[in-house]
């Protein structure tokens, strides 16, 4: 009896001290789908990995085993950890997991939420190496529920993921099947117009990308927690229950939407922290994203967890119901999207702020304007071509010289007034404004910082400071663009609610706002303003197709937009950031090149941030693609238009296609984080830094030694 | 030692971040093959056109062949080997050596540029400076026109200008060989891909008549069918 308390006073001498969890990783056969056996890596024998489950407050161990014949990692997605422990490879000195080795991480739990891990080696991740991370508050759970469920979307794909890259990079298009053909133009013809429909081929094939480039890889099966769709996969779920599901984005590659018809979801958490309640029909979900969604089922009718993958190649059914012989019917998939060349590039005001960034490669290829001091920014990038590129020169289009004294002009014109780039004001649409009078946008270089004069910004030899005027007071569905035109009264964000976009002037159909305040044009009609734009945003015509950036909801449906997403806790640091990093996304679709601030890993130097400060980090999305970009070791918060004590806590933000996202960042744990796109396939392309977060520097105030690989 | 240096270049660059667990510059390759054939003024007609590259995003070596065997005698074959270098976003400057086997061996230095051009357009553009003294540039552009996602229709040119005569291949100095058809071939998958095309292939000008007078058939159209590979 005394030897049993004696335990007990020993067990409560240490309270943080929890389980230790052992996880092998091994490649082996495995019938992922019944009876077609595929190699995968999988971890304790299994695809996806055990669910993890932790405990706030305690110490969790776990030893990871390397049973591959190449070097492995482990990544604590989401988790705030000591820098050696992150699992990046090539980051805080921790260089992988050898083969036949073991690797112990050890690290205290100091947050609570839905999360994954995975492997950031390689493509590994992609063979089967992730699994749910599931972190339990220290005190009662504030979002109760009477079931919660795990639902883990992954991809299996029957393709050795080194032969996707070599396939994608020997040819871009390798997996796209959905590409526009020559009956679709005889078709847009007779819909839009044979002028309308031939401008927009031309600007397409101009700028050498594609519009239904929305998905680099296809011919996946969507897996939920492991199940094919061949297994039916099914959740419990009875009439009237509180249902938290507890949904992860654990795909390499898709973005997916997901819907239950019939039954409304309320999400309550996003990236694993808890966020003020909102009610959606359906939400678009980013690679690597967590949300946490409460559903209420209130009649016994089986209902459909619907996911699918945004080019429509893939789609998951689970079915929601009291037992599992009630199976849930499939709905109609949803139209598949087609970018609008709107998309791209006519974000003027967005792209001032980066370095020669108000001269997209896009722009100049079309005769727009000419990159200024584009080779001093980005000496090495393929992606920052010049104005005159020599098959240009060759063909007598151009003169590879110093652009024109009016050239430069129309190039500063548009520098200053987002509202009027030049390409408009050539055409009488509209005329430059004084810059004084424009509004305050959030990257733009700032007039006035004397620190940091436009001339050394356009060099890259700074980055100036933002103008004092918070973007994220601004009105979201009446940006100051729209008001300054009279097109609508601003008014305060809404408190809750719905995504519903349906502000006057602009689209009847959801929109999926990814990009807050980024698109000046949006809702705009382009046509009329000289874009070719064969339709608005978020409409259908009824061929399965959906223009732009949209998920295809009917009219009226609730879609979340990231302007909905509240932090269900106050914020504590609103100090306003001392320091805004402009990051150029970007990439070369037709070599498979990706690149940040025009540079792949390790061809610049790494971004740094001190210790303590509060930075602001603007992703300026030049291509046509999404990317989900996130962030290790820190939480970042959304600038979502909500005011700076709700914006949420993300670790991965869906920068959509052409638009602009921007994140506060309190840099308060020192280490070497990877910032990177969560798109297995565009990382490991080269889309990712490294953001050093440091207190100290060299004795004679320079930064201290970098690594560059 | 040009090849020695080409190679020096290929295997420095790409293994620098091996130890990271992030191959942002992996060693790569491609490969496509396509292989015809066709029936054409009463004799069998074979021609053949290979390309691939082993490399990174920037640096890349390239092979190419391309060639005829008409009527059991080949009347083209050609190799090249060069180094790539991507210096614009669409486009890469290549160097490097051809050689020829036949009409008769000799080889040329070669410099150009490979890319894709404004509109879609798959573009080369080749200077071929031999060693025997003979000068000319090659002009290639294709372009894909989907009638299905699968089924896919490829208009085609490639025409050889001389700069200087070439007596020994009794050729003359101007456009002295054209190229141009239509190919339309299904995509069962993008690595196996047949074809059938019409193709308009001969010399012209001067150097048809030089070919004519020398009692040669200076080409003409043909209508072929073939398979295209990619590994």
């Amino acid at each position: 009896m005394l030897r049993f308390f004696s335990i007990l006073a020993l067990l409560a001498a240490f309270p943080a001290q929890a389980a230790t969890h052992d996880l092998v990783i091994e490649r082996i056969k495995l019938a992922v789908e019944p009876g077609r056996p595929s190699t995968v890596i999988a971890i304790n024998g299994s695809v996806p990995g055990p669910v993890l489950h932790f405990t706030e407050g305690e110490t969790e161990t776990i030893r990871v085993t390397n049973k591959l014949t190449e070097t492995t990692s482990i990544h604590w997605h989401g988790l705030l950890v000591p820098p050696p422990k992150d699992g990046a490879p090539g980051f805080n000195a921790f260089a992988g997991i050898k083969p036949g080795e073991t690797f112990t991480y050890t690290f205290p739990i100091r947050q609570n939420g839905t999360y994954w891990y995975h492997a950031h080696s390689a493509t590994q991740e992609q063979a089967g190496q992730y699994g749910a991370m599931i972190i339990a508050p220290k005190a009662a759970d504030p979002i109760t529920a009477d079931r919660t469920h795990v639902v883990l979307i992954s991809e299996l794909t029957r393709e050795d993921p080194e032969r996707i890259l070599r396939n994608i990079k020997g040819d871009s298009d390798y997996y796209n099947f959905n590409k526009r053909t020559l009956p679709q133009l005889i078709r847009d013809a007779g819909k839009f117009g044979l002028g309308a429909t031939l401008k927009d081929r031309a600007q397409w094939a101009t700028m050498r990308m594609d519009p239904t480039d929305i998905a680099d890889v296809s011919g996946y099966r969507l897996l939920v927690n492991g199940q094919p769709p061949a297994k039916a996969p099914w959740l419990q779920a009875r009439p009237g229950e509180k249902v938290r599901l507890r949904l992860i984005n654990g795909t390499a590659m898709s973005l997916v939407d997901i819907r239950i018809p019939g039954l409304a979801m309320t999400i309550v958490a996003a990236d694993g922290r808890q966020v003020e309640p909102v009610t959606v029909d359906e939400f678009r979900m980013g690679v690597a994203e967590t949300y946490d969604v409460i559903v209420t089922p209130t009649d016994a009718t089986p209902r459909a967890l619907w996911i699918e993958t945004i080019d429509r190649r893939a789609n998951a059914l689970v079915s929601l119901s009291g037992d599992p012989g009630q199976r849930a019917e499939a709905p109609a998939p949803r139209p598949r999207q087609i970018l609008l060349v709107s998309e791209m590039g006519h974000d003027m005001a967005a792209m001032a702020g980066a370095g020669g960034g108000d001269c997209p490669p896009e722009h100049a290829a079309m005769g727009h304007c000419t990159p200024a001091g584009a080779a001093a920014t980005t000496p090495k990038s393929p992606a920052t071509d010049t104005d005159c590129p020599p098959e240009h020169a060759a063909m007598g289009h151009c003169t590879p010289a110093p652009a024109t004294k009016s050239e430069q002009i129309a190039t500063k014109t548009a520098a200053v007034d987002p509202d009027c780039p030049p390409e408009h004001a050539a055409m009488g649409h509209c005329t430059p404004k004084n810059p004084a009078i424009s509004v305050a946008s959030p990257p733009k270089p700032a007039a006035g910082d004397p620190a940091c004069a436009p001339e050394h910004a356009a060099m890259g030899h700074c980055t100036p400071r933002v103008a004092a005027v918070a973007p994220a007071t601004a009105d979201p569905n009446c940006p100051p663009e729209h008001a300054a035109m009279g097109h609508c009264t601003a008014r305060a964000a809404a408190l809750t609610g719905s995504a519903v976009v349906a502000d006057a002037g602009a689209t009847p159909f959801p929109r999926v706002d990814y990009g807050y305040g980024s698109d000046p044009m949006a809702g705009m009609n382009h046509a009329a303003m000289g874009h070719a734009a064969l339709a608005a945003e978020g409409e259908t015509d009824g061929s399965g197709r959906v223009f732009g950036w949209a998920t295809g909801a009917p009219r009226g449906a609730r879609v979340l937009s990231m302007r909905d997403l509240r932090a269900a806790t106050p914020q504590t640091d609103l100090r306003e950031p001392t320091q805004t990093i402009v990051i150029k996304v970007a990439g070369n679709m037709q070599r498979y090149i990706w690149t940040l601030n025009g540079a792949k890993y390790g061809e610049a130097p790494p971004l740094r941030v001190k210790f303590g400060d509060r930075v602001r980090i603007t992703f300026v999305n030049e291509s046509m693609m999404a990317h989900p970009m996130h962030l290790h070791g820190m939480f970042f918060q959304l600038e979502n238009g909500q005011p700076m004590e709700r914006q949420p806590d993300k670790n991965v933000i869906v920068v959509a296609p052409g638009r602009t996202q921007s994140i506060l960042l309190t840099a308060n744990e020192a280490g070497e984080w990877p910032l990177h796109c969560h798109l297995l396939y565009h990382m490991e392309s080269g889309m990712m830094q490294k953001l050093i977060v440091a207190s100290v520097d060299n004795p004679d105030g320079s930064a201290p030694a970098e690594h560059v690989h | 030692m040009k090849r020695a240096l080409l190679a020096a270049v290929l295997l420095t660059s790409p293994a620098a971040a091996a130890d990271t667990g992030h191959h942002h510059n992996r060693l790569l390759t491609y490969t496509r093959l396509a292989g015809d054939y066709a029936r054409s003024g009463g004799e069998d007609v074979l021609t053949w056109d290979g390309e691939g590259w082993i490399g990174g995003d920037k640096h890349k070596f390239w092979w190419k062949t391309e060639g005829d065997h008409d009527g059991g005698t080949t009347g083209r074959a050609e190799f090249q080997a060069l180094y790539s270098r991507n210096v614009w976003t669409f486009f890469d400057i290549q160097a490097g050596i051809r050689h020829d086997i036949e009409p008769d061996a000799r080889s040329y230095a070669v410099i150009g540029v490979q890319g894709l051009a404004p509109y879609l357009l798959e573009t080369e553009l080749h200077a071929y400076i031999g060693f025997s003294g003979d000068v000319h540039v090659r002009a290639r552009q294709a372009f894909d026109v989907l009638l299905t996602n699968r089924f896919i229709v490829t208009p085609g040119a490639e025409a050889d200008l001389y700069l200087t005569d070439a007596p020994e291949r009794r050729t003359a100095s101007g456009f002295a060989r054209v190229e141009a058809g239509v190919q339309a071939r299904y995509e069962f998958s993008r690595k196996f891909a047949p074809y059938v095309a019409v193709v308009y292939d001969s010399k012209v000008g001067e150097t048809a008549r030089l070919a004519r007078a020398a009692g040669e058939d200076a080409g003409g159209w043909r209508v072929s069918s073939g398979l295209r590979l990619w590994f």
